[in-house]
């Protein structure tokens, strides 16, 4: 199954369920989540290096999520969200990341990944390039060199997922998808 | 100036910053949630380092985990240390430490390589 914002998470306890995750979070959080993905992951019998691929695009997505999610009057570092990593084939992997965000934020997202999404590794290598060398970091923000990196690393294009939220408020569900 | 020393947690790397050898090391996970918060002290005692001491250099970057962010501060110091290779007399060596198994590990030394090409930067398929 597809997970998406409705999703029980009983629903999806099979054994190919390496993480499921719905709930509010934070970076401690994320932490013992890698941590128990990791150990799920070598348990399982998944090599070294797909198991930490696997680890990083979580970790980036789920970053992604701290540093976007839309809901507010929670505390400080602290939003709602969720998470799935799911075994679809002999050491293939989806990870699937929701969270809400408000209508211009939700715009610019789908936009950047369905021009990720266009170009070839040639030249998702020479934008993360180009990005990292002429970026910017600045406080409470990201480099803007995670949805490229996720693109790289995917081998299939991300996925996206919309769906109203709360209408009134012009707040909207997005769910990622990278499949590794 | 002082050297810096910065123990390692579970999201963060254990740096080394020997100011009287110029012998420069970061070890470990790297992926906190606040970067700028966490690296800019860091990048502010390498620059200041870079201005005030002539020393050879020799930066040790032995990662285990960095997320995106990371990357960025990475690609910031490469660039600090490219312009006083264009400026500065003295040598610059930046050793990019990695597991053999981790294919991901050795395409982020390959990005810095390439976009520094200048840079006398090693990939050392050493680390555990």
């Amino acid at each position: 199954m597809t997970p998406g914002p409705e999703t029980n998470l009983t629903d999806i306890a099979d054994d190919d369920v390496m993480l499921a995750f719905s709930g509010c979070f934070d970076q401690k959080i994320l932490v013992a989540l890698n941590e128990s993905l990791a150990a799920r992951l070598n348990q399982a019998g998944v090599p070294t290096d797909k198991t930490h691929l696997v680890q990083e695009i979580l970790i980036e997505q789920a970053q992604n999520v701290l540093q976007h999610s839309g809901a507010s009057g929670q505390n400080a570092g602290v939003r709602r969200g969720f998470c799935i990593v799911k075994r679809t084939g002999e050491n293939r992997f989806e990870i699937s990341t929701g969270n809400i965000v408000p209508e211009p934020k939700l715009r610019r997202l789908v936009e950047s990944v369905e021009e990720l999404n266009g170009m070839t590794p040639e030249q998702l290598t020479g934008l993360f390039q180009n990005t990292g060398k002429n970026g910017r970091l600045r406080p409470n923000s990201t480099s803007g060199l995670g949805l490229i990196q996720m693109a790289r690393k995917s081998a299939a294009p991300l996925r996206v997922q919309t769906r109203p939220a709360d209408v009134a408020r012009a707040m909207h569900y997005f769910i990622l998808t990278v499949q590794v | 100036m002082d050297s810096l020393q910065i123990e390692a947690t579970a999201d963060t790397p254990e740096v080394v910053f020997n100011a009287d050898s110029g012998e420069l090391s970061v070890s470990g996970k790297s992926y906190p949630q606040n970067v700028f918060q966490f690296y800019k002290p860091i990048s502010d005692w390498l620059i200041e380092f870079m201005r005030a001491s002539d020393r050879d250099v020799q930066l040790h970057l032995k990662f285990t985990a960095l997320n995106s962010s990371t990357t960025k501060v990475i690609f910031d110091w490469l660039d600090v240390l490219d312009q006083a290779r264009e400026n500065q007399s003295r040598q610059i060596r930046i050793a990019w430490h990695y597991p053999a198994e981790r294919a991901a590990l050795l395409q982020a030394g390959e990005d810095f390589r390439e976009a520094f090409e200048e840079l006398a930067f090693e990939l050392i398929p050493d680390l555990k």
